[in-house]
């Protein structure tokens, strides 16, 4: 699994909506402490779905740092 | 054929579900299960439909009853204690009940509906990282939404539930949406229960 993480919620809101209009499977988690300690929400989703994913945030130049699920504790 | 007659009056909960059981095993043909709570009466109901029973019932003055016709054979049939939705936290020492989780919305908070959505998608699929896990999670209003087919945090509900969490889901509320028929997890559940479940946790967190 990969975790998302922008630079803003509004950016967080915006992603989760053009993924899941593009129909890929996702999730909404909070950012893992170990990435950043403030309040905010990242999404998760499976390492076979980050290509498609990545090419529609940077159409609508959208900014994502990607973590590996397995590198990050919550 | 001569009706069985499972008198169930003045029985509370899993008792009523554990003579049903009993009779379906003991006799083959037509048994009337008599009840006088609605609790009792939607719990051997859920049982029963659960379990592929055809059942027909009368509500009369309180009094509850359902007629099946049994074949015998509960060898497939699941535990009767299982359908029991009257908290065991209520016979439990108040230091040893669990907590519950109450969802009153499918937002989180109020002020931004976008923003409510994903905080509430966060929350939901954080609880599983609970130690330990509620005991039950309660959905009412439009919380229920949550656990419908297509919902983005239905697995998370299943998931909970795969580990023991008791989800009940606001009949009502249900019916209000016209979401019955899509339900995906939890179990379609009365005041009654909710009330029950609610009172007697050690505490209640709301998101």
């Amino acid at each position: 699994m990969k975790i998302l993480v922008f630079e803003s919620t509004r950016a967080v809101i915006k992603a989760e909506k053009l993924i899941r209009a593009a129909e890929i499977e996702c999730r909404i988690i909070p950012v893992p402490r170990t990435v950043s300690p403030l309040c905010g929400m990242a999404v998760e989703l499976d390492e076979g779905s980050l290509q498609k994913a990545a090419v529609l945030l940077e159409e609508k130049n959208i900014k994502t740092d990607v973590f590996d699920r397995g590198e990050v504790s919550l | 054929m001569k009706q069985k007659i499972v008198d169930a009056r003045g029985e509370l909960c899993p008792k009523p579900l554990i003579m049903t059981r009993k009779a379906i095993k003991d006799y083959s043909g037509p048994i009337e299960i008599i009840l006088d709570n609605e609790t009792a009466f939607g719990n051997v109901s859920r049982f029963l439909t659960d379990n592929g029973k055809d059942m027909t019932s009368t509500e009369d003055d309180g009094l509850f009853h359902i007629f099946i016709d049994s074949d015998g054979d509960t060898s497939r049939m699941s535990a009767a204690e299982d359908y029991c939705t009257v908290p065991v936290t209520l016979n439990t020492p108040s230091d040893k009940r669990g907590f519950v989780i109450a969802i009153k919305g499918d937002k989180m908070g109020r002020g931004d509906d976008d923003l409510g959505s994903i905080l509430i998608q966060a929350f939901c699929n954080t609880i599983i990282e609970l130690e330990p896990l509620p005991e039950a999670i309660v959905l009412y209003n439009s919380g229920i939404k949550l656990t419908v087919e297509g919902s983005p945090v239905l697995p998370a509900f299943k998931e909970l539930e795969q580990h023991g969490v008791k989800i009940l889901v606001c009949g009502t509320c249900t019916d209000y949406f016209e979401l019955k028929n899509s339900i995906g997890a939890g179990i379609i559940s009365n005041m009654y229960d909710i009330m029950e479940c609610l009172a007697g946790a050690s505490k209640v967190v709301s998101p």
